[in-house]
């Protein structure tokens, strides 16, 4: 500070060098001002969230960047570069020769988004959006859940789907986040019926129409690498016998402490990436039954880092492997963890989660999009706590899409009473008002948003992104398991129809005979008398 | 501009973006500072520091490396940000920060920082805008006179005899307590 007072000083005497007849004044007056000066309130928190998107945003991006989503182009280079080798030394020469030689080939600039295209098609090109036979086909899509939440054999990590789960435990965090002991969180809770009471402004609905979008699957260009593996002399079978092939997944795995290993679904145009769990410490495995070893190792609060401490490591691991972002938002910490851990009454039991996931949400025309339990949809960068390194990456797909047309319903009331029994999100968790007691939920004015859905029909599945309502959950009463922050209404009419006619799985008491509930009217009207607020407010494209 | 700066810059401009984070990291406090001076509200001043640095990443292959100074550019990106948002807010008047309205107009004032400086604040407002930006940048945030000249397309002679003028005036004009508080950059 004395520094400070003798250059202030300095600069008034140049000025003006009367003042050096009252140095002593103006020193007392100077020290006091000195200790009462506010700052700018320059936060760093703001700083580093600034710095991740400059980094991470294509602004002025010149670059041609490396992808596991690229590398089937590049293999037969290689191979032609480094001779007749092994198949797995082939495959680990350009994961290796990728992950550590920077892209340096200049491109033209690269516009927003250039990772996501959308073509137009005619109307209802994608068919029937509904499921025809529901009951079998719950059955199906649970034997045959969405690639990118199947953990691969070598994931130490957990998994995050972000399939439709209107209760999940361990959500926004793999392999942890668990309540311990707690009762309330291990037993089924009573069974409830919720009514989800509409306390928005009146809705107008004006689009008979809308688009819905489907992903177009696959990876292109495989055709080389095709040959590329039949040419080689593997000892045990010729390959070039198989006719008319194709590669339908290759796995690649780095060798070295805390490495990966990617998963790469030319079908579905997946690439999924988790750690070489043969590389990672697994730190439990030398405790041996020893309760205090795992106690000792347990995940504590305070190893938890900061949301932007979190979003940096997965960024840096995007950065790092050249993963394209730019169809995404900026990644967002999912916290859903903290729901239960808030619940916990003896807060010392509970399981901080091992990792903690990071969704980056696909921006489909500006908008966020949605999966099927109304959380943001994306790839998600599971980041170990232990370690501070992401540990897998899921959802990483291709983002080439077709649009069509689809009727889209304007008929408000049978909209909100869909919301009020609980919208898409939670189709499977509606019961009866006399199987159970009745809790109302508010929810408030909607807005437009899009949703990611799987659709399997016929032992194929879908991936479609449909126009929906989501109604914001407002405030929830003690007791009640709704985890939800918004109820999900899609606008597609056969989706509509679809939550209509929906079949519950039969419900069995102890001591009596298989009950099913009696498939809802057409109508979709509740038992129990709707509520609609007054005013206006429209809902258009 | 020093030499490593340059080097970083030049590598910038070939495609490493990485090490814009450098520049970025270097910068970040100093501009937001900057405007956080002229704007007197933290969420304008984030705002348009972000608006400063995206522009600067935009356009870094347009500046030269070679005659240029690096933080003068990025200032003037800056100070051309604060400007353009005001000129929006207020089409009908040549303003560029908030001490170019009239002390009723500007209700975005961070509180705690109206209060402290409600002395000093009329006194500043009757400055032009030259005038009130060299204060502002040789007081408040300790740059040279070579770098006020840059940022302001003026020559440093000129930047000097400015600002003695208007220390000599604003000293005439305030209590003793209160220019010292200004001078201090409260």
């Amino acid at each position: 500070m004395k520094k400070q007072i003798d250059e202030i000083l300095e600069d008034l005497y140049l000025i003006e060098p009367d003042f050096k007849n009252h140095e002593k004044e103006l020193k007392k007056i100077i020290i006091k001002l000195l200790e009462s000066k506010p700052d700018t309130k320059f936060d760093k928190n703001f700083a580093l969230k600034l710095k991740n998107q400059l980094l991470n945003n294509n602004v002025s991006y010149e670059r041609e960047e490396f992808s596991f989503m690229d590398m089937a182009n590049h293999m037969k280079k290689i191979y032609l570069a480094a001779g007749s080798f092994i198949v797995l030394t082939l495959i680990l020469i350009p994961a290796l020769y990728y992950s550590q030689k920077p892209a340096q080939i200049v491109k033209e600039k690269n516009p927003a988004n250039r990772s996501l295209s959308v073509k137009k098609i005619a109307s209802r090109a994608f068919g029937s959006l509904a499921v025809e036979n529901q009951a079998k086909s719950q059955e199906v899509s649970s034997n045959f859940s969405s690639p990118e939440a199947t953990p691969r054999t070598q994931s130490g990590g957990g998994s995050d789907t972000s399939m439709a789960a209107p209760v999940a435990f361990g959500r926004g965090g793999g392999g942890g986040g668990m309540p311990a002991i707690d009762e309330k969180a291990m037993f089924a809770p009573e069974m409830y019926t919720y009514r989800f009471i509409y306390k928005g402004d009146e809705l107008l609905l004006t689009e008979k129409e809308m688009e819905v979008l489907m992903r177009v699957k696959g990876l292109e260009n495989n055709s080389d690498l095709v040959s590329m593996v039949q040419d080689m002399n593997l000892g045990l079978i010729n390959l070039s016998s198989f006719q008319n092939a194709k590669l339908q997944n290759i796995s690649i795995v780095e060798d070295r402490d805390f490495g990966y290993s990617a998963y790469i679904d030319f079908l579905e145009g997946m690439v999924s990436i988790n750690e070489n769990w043969l590389r990672w410490r697994q730190p439990y495995n030398d405790c041996q039954g020893d309760e205090k070893c795992f106690q000792d190792l347990r995940i504590k609060e305070s190893d938890i880092p900061a949301d932007q401490d979190i979003v940096a490591i997965a960024d840096d691991f995007l950065r790092k492997y050249n993963i394209p972002m730019d169809a995404y938002g900026p990644g967002e910490v999912d916290n859903n963890w903290k729901v239960y851990y808030n619940q916990m009454e003896n807060k010392a039991d509970y399981f901080f989660p091992e990792s903690i996931s990071v969704v980056y949400p696909l921006m489909i025309n500006d908008k966020v999009v949605y999966d099927e339990g109304g959380n943001k949809f994306g790839p998600r960068v599971n980041v170990n706590i232990r370690e501070k390194l992401a540990s897998s990456v899921y959802g990483l797909s291709s983002r080439q899409y077709e649009s069509s047309m689809y009727e889209t319903e304007i008929d408000t009331k049978r909209i909100l009473s869909l919301a009020e029994r609980g919208g898409w999100n939670r189709r499977y968790n509606y019961y009866t008002p006399e199987e159970g007691k009745v809790l109302d939920i508010e929810i408030g004015a909607p807005e437009l948003i899009y949703v990611n859905m799987w659709r399997y029909n016929n032992m194929e599945s879908k991936e479609i992104i449909v126009p929906a309502l989501s109604f914001p959950v407002l405030s929830v009463p003690e007791g009640a398991w709704v985890y939800e922050k918004s109820i999900i209404v899609p606008l597609a009419t056969e989706l509509l129809n679809e939550i209509e006619n929906y079949y519950p799985y039969p419900i069995l008491m102890k001591g009596e005979e298989a009950v099913t509930s009696e498939p809802a009217k057409e109508t979709g009207a509740l038992p129990v008398e709707t509520s609609i607020g007054t005013g206006s407010a429209e809902i258009g494209n | 501009m020093d030499k490593k700066e340059q080097e970083i810059i030049i590598s910038c401009q070939e495609g490493d973006k990485e090490k814009f984070g450098l520049i970025y990291d270097r910068y970040v406090k100093k501009i937001y500072d900057f405007i956080y001076y002229k704007t007197l509200n933290k969420d304008i001043a984030e705002d348009l520091t972000s608006t400063t640095f995206i522009k600067a990443l935009k356009n870094i292959n347009n500046f030269q490396t070679i005659e240029g100074n690096f933080s003068a550019w990025l200032y003037r990106i800056a100070k051309n940000s604060v400007s353009d948002y005001y000129r929006a807010k207020k089409n009908d008047i040549n303003i560029e920060d908030v001490w170019g309205l009239d002390s009723g107009e500007d209700i975005e004032h961070d509180i705690d920082i109206k209060k402290k400086l409600t002395d000093v604040e009329e006194y500043l407002r009757r400055l032009d805008k030259d005038q009130r930006d060299i204060i502002i940048m040789r007081v408040w945030q300790g740059l040279s006179y070579r770098e006020i000249s840059e940022i302001l397309g003026k020559s440093e002679a000129g930047c000097k005899m400015s600002f003695s003028r208007t220390i000599s005036r604003l000293k005439k004009e305030m209590p003793l307590s209160v220019f010292i508080l200004f001078i201090i950059g409260l």
